[in-house]
């Protein structure tokens, strides 16, 4: 069944590309006339960061994700031991985020704010919300800041010490396209003031990174 | 039509679908109708059923169980029957088995009552402070919580449901009215130093709401918001220019695409962080108050001062139009809770002081600056307490068990009438003496005065409109002006 559906044409459009005559006759794609553009549910954005930033750990199996939880939380305990677990590290910690271990009591702040739904009850259709809490853990929480030095490591070493060349690099990984001439311009430039670490930052709080069309 | 086999009513084939929501048919079909309806909801009602009272909630839950006899409820024939046998009431011998063992005596309260103000509200001396403002106060007694331990009966009072996964009052209030200050989430949660309530955030999820309106932890040092500054996880700050190629990039991709309400949404989202990344730290800056303030609250005390600081950044959130506030006072159960067992004279007076004069201080403060005209109080805990104990178990000590049907809550503010009583317990204050009230009616309450209807506030999950209130939930009137 899901074969079938995943392999039809329908489900294979695009949200971007389509006739405007199918946005006539279907404005609200009631008739499925395209794909309906959506934002990636939290674990995915995880994934992604940590498959472009060339770390993500594909092994199969074996001992949960402990994650390391924002010290923030730190003084405002919510759980009567501190740490609330040993956190996993190495590439351990790096696994797909279907490994991550669940609390009840203490979801992983990041995929909470990404309307990860609490594990107590069935959802049979994920919310999607878009806060600034959310915006603001994408920019300066962990995960993206530790991934993003590694990322631009990654460009670095893949792509050389040439500017553009690492630019380039950098939008085939992130949104599996070239830049074009403005965005190439706009970046290098960027590239040359703020460093290598704050464009990587950038193109994993884009919405075309964390959109599908 | 269709003849439905229970009830022996016609109905019609649509309706027997959405009703049998645990048939597929059902389910398919409810999800199919209300797909247009659930796009408008997700993004929030964002509009009152009808005026509000309170534009603001300042909900204050004290974790552990207070017990209700040592504190705002006073029962002179407890006293007199203080060490004996408990008197066995007709009806809750089945339900209290704990109750009518041999040997469960009656306790007392060991603690002074007085009257206070011009309503004569009796309350112990420990809330000395808060019977300077008890003309306020509209109080709530024999409450049913649907449990008897911690962990359910704290869920039941912050979220209307003892099973976890359910949005917390705040999160319907959000999901019903929207956010009142683009700056700031309009549903934020303050609690204890020491530690967080029983079930930590499941008290103030969004459960199956969107997570945008779940609550958002106010920290009392360092950075107010998780995630607000950058530099707390290591790294050096976003500049503006980082924010400006961001917006320009998803500018440039928003631009080549027809459906761009979300895309839109997320831009807006990227400003408003950078704006709270400048405004928000300023809540949790105290040093624009004046001493007289800050000794109101009680900052000025070890004893008050962290109680004291939660109280007076509510009033601050209030001023910047955060709609729903949640203080926690107490940490899990145990003795930095208010489940005292066996230890009630020693650790109650304690966390009353903690509490007390904050309280006091924040409902002068708030009435003071007219405030309290458009902000509702809610002080309550999440079961009552037993007016007997088993010596069997707790020998000399004086403490006081778990206890389901005889909780308090007091009312202040917005649209309550002060000096007013909904409710009463029998002389032991083991049960309700007269109608049942129950949490849902106080959740049904605090919606109305903010503008919703409790019946009305729906949100379709699992093939249901699920409510806050669920199927009940009475307005109670008698405390309202």
């Amino acid at each position: 069944m899901h074969r079938l559906i995943l392999k039809s044409a329908t489900y294979r459009q695009s949200s971007v590309r389509f006739s405007t005559q199918a946005s006539k006759i279907d404005p609200s794609n009631t008739l499925l006339s395209r794909m309906p553009g959506r934002r990636l549910e939290g674990e995915a954005i995880r994934d992604s960061i940590l498959a472009v930033s060339g770390r993500l750990n594909r092994a199969r199996g074996g001992p949960g994700v402990y994650p390391r939880l924002p010290e923030a939380m730190k003084d405002q305990m919510l759980v009567k031991n501190w740490p609330a677990w040993e956190p996993s590290s190495g590439p351990d910690s790096r696994k797909k985020s279907v490994y991550v271990f669940q609390r009840r009591q203490l979801a992983l702040p990041l995929l909470e704010m990404l309307d990860a739904p609490v594990p107590q009850v069935s959802l049979e259709e994920r919310p999607i919300s878009t806060t600034a809490i959310q915006s603001l853990a994408m920019l300066n929480g962990r995960l993206v800041a530790e991934e993003s030095q590694y990322f631009a490591a990654r460009l670095e070493k893949e792509a050389g010490q040439d500017t553009q060349d690492q630019v380039r690099l950098a939008f085939r990984l992130a949104f599996s396209r070239d830049p074009s001439e403005a965005e190439l311009r706009q970046y290098n430039d960027f590239t040359a003031s703020e460093g290598l670490t704050a464009v990587c930052r950038v193109l994993f709080n884009a919405n075309e990174f964390v959109h599908v069309d | 039509m269709l003849i439905d086999l229970r009830t022996g009513k016609l109905t019609s084939r649509r309706q027997m679908l959405l009703q049998s929501f645990n048939g597929l048919g059902g389910l398919a079909l409810a999800s199919l109708l209300s797909e247009d309806s659930r796009a408008a909801t997700q993004q929030g009602r964002a509009a009152p059923h009808h005026p509000p009272k309170a534009k603001n909630c300042i909900f204050l839950f004290m974790s552990g169980g207070v017990s209700q006899v040592d504190t705002f409820e006073n029962k002179p024939a407890l006293r007199k029957i203080d060490g004996q046998r408990m008197p066995v009431l007709p009806g809750l011998a089945t339900q209290l088995d704990a109750y009518v063992r041999s040997d469960v005596v009656a306790v007392g309260s060991p603690f002074e009552f007085r009257r206070y103000g011009g309503s004569g509200r009796e309350m112990s001396t420990m809330f000395g402070n808060l019977g300077g403002v008890a003309d306020e106060l509209a109080f709530v007694h024999g409450i049913e919580v649907d449990s008897p331990l911690h962990s359910a009966a704290t869920l039941h009072v912050t979220t209307g449901s003892v099973f976890a996964g359910n949005p917390s009052v705040g999160a319907w209030v959000a999901y019903g009215l929207g956010s009142e200050n683009e700056n700031l989430p309009g549903y934020m949660v303050l609690h204890d130093r020491r530690g967080g309530p029983v079930n930590g955030s499941a008290v103030w999820q969004s459960g199956y709401l969107p997570a945008s309106y779940q609550g958002t932890l106010l920290r009392s040092s360092g950075p107010p918001i998780l995630n607000l500054d950058s530099r707390f996880e290591g790294s050096t700050g976003r500049s503006r220019r980082e924010f400006d190629l961001l917006r320009w990039t998803n500018e440039r991709h928003a631009a080549e695409r027809r459906s761009t309400d979300t895309l839109e949404a997320r831009i807006a989202a990227y400003e408003l962080a950078y704006r709270m990344q400048t405004h928000a730290p300023g809540i949790v800056d105290l040093s624009d108050e004046p001493a007289w303030v800050r000794s109101l609250y009680g900052l000025d005390n070890p004893v008050t001062e962290p109680f004291g600081r939660q109280c007076l950044l509510a009033r601050r959130l209030v001023e910047r139009g955060v709609r729903y506030s949640l203080l926690v006072h107490g940490w899990e159960n145990g003795v930095y809770s208010w489940d005292h067992h066996k230890e009630i004279c020693d650790w109650l007076p304690a966390r009353a002081q903690e509490v007390d004069l904050p309280i006091a201080g924040l409902i002068r403060d708030l009435k003071s600056r007219g405030l309290l005209d458009q902000t509702l109080l809610v002080f309550t805990t999440e079961m009552s307490r037993t007016p007997f104990i088993a010596r069997r178990a707790y020998g000399a000590r004086v403490g006081r068990d778990h206890h389901r049907h005889s909780m308090v809550t007091w009312f202040a503010g917005a649209g309550v009438k002060g000096g007013s009583t909904v409710g009463a317990t029998d002389e032991f204050s083991l049960s309700c003496a007269d109608e049942a009230i129950h949490v849902r009616d106080i959740h049904a309450t605090v919606l109305h005065l903010m503008g919703l209807d409790s019946d009305a506030l729906t949100y379709l999950h699992e093939g249901r409109h699920k409510r806050l209130t669920d199927t009940g939930g009475r307005v109670l009137k008698e405390i309202l002006a």
